[in-house]
This record gives structure tokens, sequence and C-alpha cells, in this order.
């Protein structure tokens, strides 16, 4: 049964989609497109899919992928044109690859993540907010406190970020552009850093533009990875 | 940024953002400049009860299938979305186009219970239209309403400019027909009403006037033009239009399945059951048509599963052929198939057993009295051995839960009955060990609610029981419905109180839900919101009698509901209420035997049957 590596975007639109809600509404747009999906065993079957890294509510994507298994073999060109005649607004296919031997999880090989953030800050406070960003880059240590059900933690994360860059785009538009790791080694949030910002900053977009395999400098997408 | 961006941007900050964005699959975002009828379809409650509403979806895509017409929608805001909305100064919006209510022709709402009326004024208010009918203009949009509630609509006259009663399918695009031309002409309010009078369905309360007596009772409603307001019925079942591009949603609403009316009306008789009464006569699909449907349904959607739904689904005659053909084309297709609602017998027992595999699920009947008497008094024809036959089936079959619902505070209901509602549950429990010995998934649920008198039911000149004696008959059921297996679940006593009080509420209660809404008061059917104590004192200061709405009312009072026809014959309910006295049986007209409920003849409809239901 052979597998698919899929390439999708998630537009404005959909950006308040949750984790789960956007898994469902593919699962739904697959079953409408009669695809001859592989179903897991057992009392509740679900469909043999597989997504990357979740992308926070409030977060639109440019680079966002699901694996999928197929019980006939189709050709990847027929399986992106079907996906897209029934995705919502908001979701659609860039690009599919038929893989060519049993690949990694999409979750065990992604490790970096890069994002826009588009940021309304008022004239009067640019330079402190530029001066704030550029002690973030230059320091080791930045401790933030994360919470989740199990309670608090301090996490340093200077060390999941690395690459900042800044650019004003207007009067009271700043944008930055941040790398920072995801996946296994830990993930970077870009909404902590804007947290560390003066109140009156306002994340106007914030996107996701790529995730990817990186080692030693080497860049490796997650299609060609299949 | 636009208006609008200000809000989009801020979504990240309430609670379930996807609530309030529109877009899911199947939705139509038609263009404002091609279109000259507008209309907002509103929903006095949050978006996944809202959208889980069968006829609202019906009315959306109905409308928006007409070429000059669009139809959107909008629910109500929780309080997080309130405050956003007021913080950037934006109005109450529809999902699809984003646009305030105030820019729509006509904005409808769906009446579904009587703990929602606060909402309504949330809802117009947020949308920055004036709040009662009177204070509005030509400019404004109409502010109409539909749903069960509109069979006693009194309490809410000073709000909407008319109401529409009954079956909506057709109705509903008779009444846009009219306000369009209207609306083409520039003609003012009253000229519209005037039109709108002589449309049987259409009921307009400023046509007519209220006088009470000195002690609180109606003197006369009096008509104040040719105006018969009359329920709406739809004569071909069949014919009628069927929503086939059903909206599948992104977040997970209350019923997240396909839902497939298979009948409509329900004729068993039941006299406390509103629904049992105002959606007379019977109405059977064609087998052939649910199928048909139903295929182009699930291709549509990809929904995993699909239900067939009627007030009382195992009674349509042809259950069985239509549950074999929709597992065996569904299922394969990993798309379950079920059943809202099961009839108390072992035919219903095997019906689920063939659809639903999976039993870990629960099975739920509604005996609804606690004794064969009481049952009896309510037309409820259905025995102890019946359940206790079910309750063995359905163990048999492997389920391990059910859930059995009661009420308490019936017409005649005595500690006999209470007794019996413990016997019954311990019955059922007990018949469940002897099947699951060591039993540690055995669970029986009992739900327990207060009947609540409703309009144009034999019951509705009944007493409702006070709080205290709710309470009363809720503790005796705590202290004796004890057991190992066995779970109770009891609707809050005040709650039930203020339904009742609006259910049978009278014109005066307009400018109580005004004041009540003022002080704060919403999401009242959601009780970590309802504050009984602010009703209270409201209805205190504003010199009405709470009381004074859940007693017993004579045959000779007139009714506050009098004047709109719901299609069944006075005499009709006051026989059945007798009967009800007598603990006399009434037979199911479905079957062949006519009671003579008035409806057909009313309505001139016909009850249509596909099979056999003797059978």
């Amino acid at each position: 049964m052979p597998d698919y590596r899929i390439r999708f975007v998630k537009g404005n639109e959909l950006k308040y989609l949750s984790h789960l809600e956007l898994i469902r509404a593919i699962e739904r747009a697959l079953r409408r497109g009669n695809l001859p999906l592989a179903f897991s065993e057992g009392f509740h079957p679900h469909a043999k899919l597989s997504f990357g890294p979740a992308l926070a509510v409030g977060i639109s994507s440019q680079d966002e992928y699901f694996d999928l298994q197929l019980t006939e073999d189709w050709n990847q060109e027929k399986v992106v044109s079907v996906l897209n005649s029934t995705l919502p607004r908001g979701i659609a296919v860039v690009e599919g690859r038929k893989c060519s031997q049993k690949v990694k999880p999409l979750n065990a090989i992604i490790n970096r993540a890069a994002y826009l953030v588009e940021l309304f800050v008022p004239a009067e406070d640019r330079n402190l907010v530029i001066e704030e960003l550029t002690s973030i880059v230059n320091r080791k240590e930045v401790i933030v406190t994360r919470t989740n059900k199990n309670g608090q933690k301090q996490v340093n994360i200077r060390q999941l970020l690395h690459n900042l860059k800044i650019e004003i785009i207007s009067e009271d538009i700043i944008q930055l552009e941040l790398i920072g790791k995801i996946g296994n080694d830990g993930n970077f949030r870009p909404e902590e850093i804007v947290n560390l910002l003066p109140r009156t900053v306002e994340i106007i977009n914030l996107i996701r533009t790529g995730l990817w395999y990186e080692e030693q400098e080497q860049i490796i997408r997650p299609l060609d990875l299949c | 940024m636009t208006d609008w961006q200000k809000v989009e941007s801020r979504l990240g900050r309430v609670a379930k953002p996807t609530r309030y964005i529109g877009g899911e699959y199947n939705t139509q975002v038609k263009d404002w400049s091609q279109t000259d009828l507008k209309v907002a379809l509103a929903f006095p409650d949050v978006y996944e009860i809202g959208l889980s509403h069968l006829g609202l979806r019906i009315l959306y895509e109905l409308i928006n299938e007409q070429p000059t017409m669009l139809a959107e929608r909008v629910y109500a805001p929780w309080f997080d979305l309130q405050q956003l909305l007021q913080e950037v100064d934006y109005p109450l919006y529809a999902l699809e186009s984003k646009r305030g209510l105030a820019e729509f022709d006509v904005v409808g709402f769906s009446l579904q219970y009587e703990m929602s009326y606060t909402n309504i004024l949330t809802m117009l208010s947020l949308a920055k239209i004036p709040l009662l009918a009177s204070e509005r203009t030509e400019a404004d949009p109409l502010i109409i309403a539909g749903g069960p509630c509109t069979y006693n609509p009194e309490p809410l006259v000073d709000f909407f400019d008319f109401f529409l009663l009954g079956e909506g399918e057709e109705l509903l695009l008779e009444v846009l027909k009219i306000v369009q031309a209207w609306k083409g002409q520039k003609g003012s309010k009253a000229e519209l009403l005037q039109q709108l009078a002589a449309v049987p369905g259409v009921y307009i309360p400023s046509y007519f006037e209220v006088e009470y007596y000195a002690e609180g009772t109606i003197k006369a409603i009096k008509p104040l033009a040719e105006h018969y307001p009359v329920r709406a019925v739809v004569r071909d079942f069949d014919k009628t239009f069927i929503p086939r591009k059903w909206i599948v949603p992104f977040m997970d609403i209350v019923h997240d399945r396909i839902a497939y009316e298979i009948q409509r009306g329900c004729t068993k008789g039941c006299r406390f059951c509103q629904a049992g009464m105002i959606y007379r006569p019977v109405r059977e699909r064609d087998p052939k048509t649910i199928m048909d449907n139903l295929k182009k349904m699930v291709e549509d959607t990809g929904y995993e599963e699909l239900s067939l739904t009627s007030l009382s689904s195992a009674d349509y005659s042809k259950i069985e052929d239509l549950i074999t053909e929709a597992c065996g084309c569904f299922t394969p297709k990993q798309v379950n198939v079920s059943l809202p609602s099961l009839r108390i017998d072992s035919f219903s027992v095997d019906l689920a057993a063939k659809f639903q595999s999976n039993r870990k699920g629960s099975l739920t009947f509604a005996p609804e009295a606690g004794t064969d008497r009481l049952r009896c008094v309510i037309n409820k024809g259905v025995t102890e051995s019946d359940l206790i036959n079910a309750a063995h089936a359905a163990f048999k079959a492997g389920w391990q839960k059910l859930k059995l619902y009661f009420m308490i505070g019936l017409p005649t209901e005595t500690e006999a009955d209470l007794e019996g509602i413990v016997k019954m549950c311990k019955e059922v429990e007990r018949i469940g060990k002897t099947y699951y010995p060591k039993g540690n998934a055995l669970r029986i649920t009992v739900s327990i609610s207060t009947f609540v008198p409703k309009a144009h039911t034999p019951f509705q000149w009944e007493r409702q029981i006070s709080i205290a004696e709710t309470l009363a008959k809720q503790q005796y059921l705590k202290e004796n419905l004890r057991g190992r297996h066995l779970e109770l679940n009891w609707h809050d006593s005040k709650v039930s109180r203020m339904e009742g009080v609006f259910a049978r509420g009278d014109r005066r209660l307009g400018k109580v839900i005004l004041k009540a809404w003022q002080q704060g008061a919403q999401f009242d059917s959601w009780s970590d919101y309802f504050n009984y104590q602010l009703w209270v004192d409201v209805f205190q200061e504003s010199g009405v009698d709470l009381d004074f709405y859940s007693r017993e009312r004579s045959y000779e009072e007139v009714l506050p509901w009098e004047h709109i026809n719901a299609g069944i014959s006075k005499q009709f309910l006051i026989a059945e209420n007798e009967r009800a006295r007598k603990a006399e049986l009434t037979k199911d007209c479905s079957q062949g035997y006519c009671p003579n409920c008035g409806v057909c003849g009313e309505l001139k409809v016909r009850t249509k049957i596909v099979g056999d239901r003797n059978a």
C-alpha cells in the first residue's frame, strides 16, 4: 500500500482552527474525495494519516505536511487534484509525492521551523522594541515560564531560537523573521518573544513559513525525504 | 487595519474562536451586490448548539437557492466575544460576510426553548438594533421568529415584528417574496404587515389587543383587524425541500453528524408532549428518496455518522428495511448509522443491535413515569413488563450502559409513582447484574426532569409543581435510588420553574424579560449562568407574580395563546385531559383509529404511511 507525503497551506481565514480541527477537516475532505484510504483495524477504525508538528491556534502556515496511506496505487497528481477539489476554502495542497520507500514519520524528522511575525509597534516604542530584540539575540539565556497541566517550568528560549531578522515595514509596523527549533529537541514559540516586548506591541499576523530538517547546516525539505 | 481585521486579529483571545470565523464546508458566501433580499438566520444559543439544529440548516439552504436572496448565520456569542465586540466597537456579525446584523433586511430567530429568550436581546443589542418592535423603523431589519416557542410567543411580542407558526419550508419563502416586493416599492411597515396578515402561518401580535381582569387573568384577546394566525404545514413531505449541501463544521458540535428527517410528526399522543401535538400528522418519507439523498449527502460531506431522525424513528413503518439498507450501504464506507431515540421494546433493541456494532455506548429509554397507572395518565402506552423485556434484550445483546428518562410532577402523581421509579430502576439494575455479575461497566443512568406544562397540549391547563415540591421529590429519589450501578441526574428545579412561567406566560412578561436582561440575565439555560434570584427580584420589582403562571387553569379561562390556531381542536385537548384523569389510553392514529384531534380537517393535510404500522 503506497504512502504519500502531502504539503499544504493553512490560510489566514482558517488560522484559528486547532490542530485537531484541522486534522478532522482534512480527514473529511479525503472521505469526500473518495480516496481509497487505508484504515486501521479495531472497533474505531481510523484513516492512516499522520501529521507534522502541530500549529498553534491563531497561526497560519505556508508549509505544512501530512503523510497518508492508500490501498490503491494512485499517481501523486491525482491525489493532489482530488484533494484540492474537496478541501474547504483556506486549506490547499501545494504538492504531493508518492514515497518510494518506507519513510520516517514527519514528527521524527522535522527539527526547524520559520515564522514571519507582523507586529504593530507604536512609533514612539519602536527603538525600545528593537533594542529589546537585539538584547535577546545577544544574550545566552532568556528564561520564560511555561505552564502546562503538570505545573510550571522554566525554559531557556534563547537556545531554541536560531535566527532573528528585523524589518521595518512602516511607521508602526515591524516584521520579524524567526527560525527556531521544533520537535524532539524543544519547541520554539514565536509568541514568547513577542511577550517579552512592551505591552503596546500587538501581533497583527503570525505565519509559519517553513518546516524542514537541518543537520550540520544542511537543509532538507520533508518532501525530499520520501 | 479594517474594523473586521481588528476583531479577527484578537479572536485568539476568546475561547473556541472557531465558533466565530465561518467558512465551513458547504456554507455559501453570496455576493451582496447580486442579491436584493438579505436574511440573517439567528439562533439564540452558542454555535455548537445552533448549528446542530436541523430547521435552520433547511432554511439556510432553501433561501440561498433563490438567486435574488441570500441567507447567512449568526449564533449567540459567548461572554468573551461580547466583550471583544464592545471593545473594538464592531457589531454582532453574520459568519458569511462578517457584516453586522443591522445591514440585513430580515433577522429571523429560531426559538427552540424558553430559556434562550434573554440571548435574543443580547444579540439585537450587540448588533445595535433597537430591541422593541415599536422603536424600529423601515430602516431597521424586520425581526421575526419561528420554532416551537412561537406557539405561545406572547412573552416576546414586544421584541418581534411578526412570527411564523409551524413548518417553515414553504411558508418562509412565501413571506420573503412578499417582503422582497415590498422592499422594492419602499412601502411602510404597516403596509407590509397588512399584506402579511392574510398569509396563513403569519402571526402579527400588534393586530391583537389583550384585556385583563383585575385578578390578572385574560378577559379577551381582541383582533384589531382580519387576521387568523394558523399553523403552516407541509402537505407533501416527499416533495418538500431537503437540504443536500449539509454544512460540515470544523469544531465539535452537539449533534456532529448528518441528520436526515425520515418522517415528520408523531401521533403516539403523549399528553405532555408539545412536539407530538404541533407537528401532527405523521408524514413518512419514501424510503427510496431517503436513501438517494443520504448517498449524496454522505459523498458531499465526508461525515462519519448519519442519524435517521424524527420524533419517534422506530415507528417509521419501514424502519427495519431502511436500517438494513443504510447499514449495507454506509458501514463499508466507515459511516455509522444511528437513531436518535428508541421505543421501549425488544424490536427497538434489535434495531439498535443492527447498526450499533460497538456495544460500549449506551441505549436510552424514556418510560417517563414510574407506574403503569401514571403512564396511562400521560398516554405513554408502555408497561413495566415492556421495560423489563427491553432491558433483558439490551443486556443480552451486550449493552451494559442504559439511560432511563423520567419526569416528576406529572398530573395525578403520588408517592406510589415515585416509588415506582425507584422500583423500576432497581429492577433494571438487578437484571443487569444477572447478565454481568462482575458488572464493572454496568451502569444505569437515571435522568429526572420536572414536568413543565406546555401550550397546545392536553396538559396545558395543569398546575406545575413548585420548587419546594420538586426538591422534595428529588430528595426522595436521591435517598432511595442508591445502588452501585445507579447514577442519578436531575434538572435544576429553578430553571424548570422559569421555563414553565415563560411557556405559559402572557404579554406582561415582555417587560420582565427586558428588565432581567438589563440587569445581566443571559444564557439562562446554562445552569452556571442562570441567576434565579435576579429573576425573582425582577418579577417582584415589576409587580408580576411568578406563581400566577404555574397555577392550574380552568377550561373556561382565556389562555394567552388562545388566538393561535395550532390545528388541534380545543375539544380534543379537553377530552384528552379528562381521559388522563381517568387513566385512559388513546390509540395512535397512524394505525387507523381517529381520535378526532382535528388537525387533518383544519389544516387540510393527511397522514402518510409508506408501509404498514400494524405489523
